[in-house]
């Protein structure tokens, strides 16, 4: 990061604040099964005699219904959380901006159709959709077996739905961007000394429309996190006994009166997350745009 | 040299347009701004196409590179380069043709320049796509090309960006990519308009001496006639769209035979001449919207009379073995 960006970084508080929370919640999580280790609890382990326990040393957080370590599934839920938001977030980013640059370097017909389907899909209702989607076991999907096949194929499925769901805004980014950068003269000289089609995609344009994708791709992170609590909290998304934070909120609603600590601790996780998520893109944002900079 | 053959080009022919026309779609109408041209140009040879702001210069270059805007099309004609018909070609056999078979410079080479890409990398792209050469080799090429167009310290400015570079530097290193694969054809879209007028004599004094190492023709598109007496063996100079007169450079700069050439030069200032308001032609450039019956310099024509309003001029062969599209011309020369 240049001096300069690294200034008008530094000047937006809250995104400094955030970035450093989310790399607390991120190292956290990564370290968790050395903490598990260290502490010699196992997650997933049920002791019934040890239920609703209170904060103590053996348990920071206290335990849940079935005894289990609060504090520990909180970490291992957040390492479902963060890498299905962080899996889900770049690749529909990834998709949307083939999707995009293709549609705005070729226009015509070819962005016609590219940007009628993203229509069609910001058009249906998400929620309803992502239910029925959810609903779809891929595992008798022919052909896709193999790919979604043990315990982490809830976890597949979700990053899959948000990706079908969830490029259309970078593609409509990206192709608004291609569009204005396809008239450039450097993209027109590039053309004349017969630069491919591809070439002059990724190596003229896409540099050219970065900040957009990375902007949209931080603040997309927080939203799946979001649809992902929604869906899990549904029971359509993580299925138990994995932890995330959505199905740990989930398994706390029926007890939310007796135990409201287990309703607390991995909503504010969420909600920590996910604002951290939206400040870091704004201060990103603010950063890499010379022109929404605010003095 | 053979007065008659002034009108051909003074080699085997290299480039030859066929009745090029180009229409451009505004608001759902088709326009026709390239009207029918046909000139040749021959290998090693220097051509310039000379005509006002909108008269269909660019669009004729854009149209031989097949790189015209999306409103933009070939209409018809052809466009004969080294015997096969560029605007016959499939978009792939066209972009292995650009840079290798026909290459161009253009006007700003601030803007021709991609910000974010080191010079070295822009000129090594060229290398790659067509010569297949490795990254390390085409550094090497691109460092001999960046002498090759006199920029000094070539080893250093390979890893420059353009940002950090002049106008006219930036200039010469268009020109080092767009001769990096050897072009038959190089075009060179007003390439000295955006520069000052001494570093504009500089690139004239390098497009000589590479046309004269490399043996490539030139073609030339300017509004500046100081740069075409410069560069160009022959001239065509273009009025809205349409060839009116093409000759042997020194023959229609001296003797211009068509009534616009001979506005279009003493319209042009000269140290020592006389003071005052330069001479100007009456009118405006027609939209090409307008109807195009007879000759379209009819209505700013100081010497237009009832035919050039209803019969378009054919190209006829002027006085000094010129050729031009003027009703008087034929007349002159009779048949």
């Amino acid at each position: 990061m240049s001096g300069r960006l690294a200034a008008a970084f530094g000047g937006h508080r809250l995104a400094l604040v955030s970035a450093a929370l989310l790399v607390s919640i991120t190292l956290a999580v990564a370290a968790a099964p050395l903490l598990a280790a260290i502490l010699g609890v196992d997650p997933d382990e049920v002791n019934l005699l040890a239920r609703f326990q209170g904060p103590s040393l053996a348990h920071p957080l206290g335990t849940d219904e079935l005894g289990r370590d609060v504090a520990l599934r909180l970490l291992y839920g957040g390492r479902v959380s963060l890498a299905v938001g962080l899996a889900a977030a770049v690749l529909a980013a990834a998709f949307g901006t083939a999707v995009g640059l293709v549609a705005g370097y070729r226009g015509g017909l070819v962005d016609a159709a590219l940007m009628r389907l993203t229509d069609g899909v910001i058009a249906l209702p998400l929620l309803p959709l992502l239910i029925v989607l959810a609903a779809i076991d891929p595992a008798k999907l022919p052909g896709l077996g193999w790919l979604v096949a043990g315990e982490d194929a809830s976890l597949y499925r979700i990053v899959a739905i948000v990706v079908l769901v969830g490029w259309t805004t970078i593609a409509r980014l990206v192709r608004g961007a291609a569009l204005s950068l396809r008239g450039r003269d450097y993209v027109l000289a590039a053309e004349s000394y017969g630069a491919s089609a591809l070439r002059i995609m990724v190596v003229h344009i896409l540099p050219g429309v970065t900040t957009p994708i990375i902007v949209a791709t931080t603040l997309a992170v927080g939203n799946v996190i979001l649809f992902e609590s929604v869906l899990s909290f549904l029971g359509l998304g993580i299925q138990p006994p994995t932890p995330s934070w959505g199905n740990m909120l989930t398994n706390a609603q029926e007890l939310i009166y007796d135990a409201p600590a287990l309703v607390i601790w991995p909503g504010a996780a969420i909600f920590l997350t996910v604002i951290a998520c939206n400040f870091l893109g704004d201060g990103l944002q603010d950063a890499l745009d010379p022109r929404a900079r605010r003095d | 040299m053979d007065r008659e053959l002034d009108g051909a080009p003074l080699t085997a022919p290299l480039l030859e347009l066929d009745g090029l026309t180009v229409a451009v779609t505004v608001a759902g109408r088709s326009v026709t701004v390239v009207d029918g041209l046909a000139f040749a140009l021959g290998t090693g040879e220097t051509l310039g196409l000379v005509g006002e702001s909108g008269s269909g210069k660019t669009m004729t270059a854009l149209a031989i590179m097949r790189l015209l805007p999306p409103a933009a099309r070939i209409a018809g004609g052809r466009v004969q380069l080294a015997g096969e018909d560029l605007a016959a070609l499939d978009e792939g056999a066209m972009r292995r043709r650009r840079g290798r078979r026909v290459a161009m410079i253009f006007q700003e080479p601030i803007t021709a320049l991609d910000p974010v890409m080191t010079v070295g990398n822009q000129i090594a792209e060229v290398l790659v796509a067509h010569d297949g050469l490795t990254r390390r080799q085409a550094r090497a090429e691109a460092m001999a090309l960046l002498d090759a167009v006199g920029i000094a310290l070539p080893a250093a400015r390979l890893d420059e960006y353009p940002h950090r570079l002049s106008g006219g530097m930036r200039q010469r290193i268009g020109i080092a990519a767009a001769i990096a694969a050897r072009p038959a054809l190089l075009i060179a879209d007003e390439p000295t308009t955006a520069l000052d007028v001494t570093v504009q004599a500089e690139i004239v004094d390098l497009l000589l001496e590479l046309q004269a190492r490399l043996g490539m023709a030139i073609l030339v598109i300017s509004h500046n006639l100081g740069l075409i007496s410069e560069l160009a063996d022959r001239i065509a100079v273009i009025y809205a769209g349409r060839l009116v007169e093409i000759g042997a450079a020194t023959d229609v700069l001296a003797a211009p035979a068509h009534p616009y050439t001979r506005g279009l030069i003493a319209a042009t200032p000269r140290i020592g001449g006389p003071r005052g308001r330069l001479a100007t032609i009456p009118g405006m450039v027609p939209g090409f919207a307008e109807s195009a019956v007879g000759c379209r310099f009819a209505p700013r024509c100081t010497l237009a009379f009832d035919r050039c309003r209803s019969e378009v001029p054919a190209l006829a062969a002027a006085a000094g073995g010129r050729h031009a599209a003027c009703h008087l011309v034929a007349a002159e020369v009779g048949p």
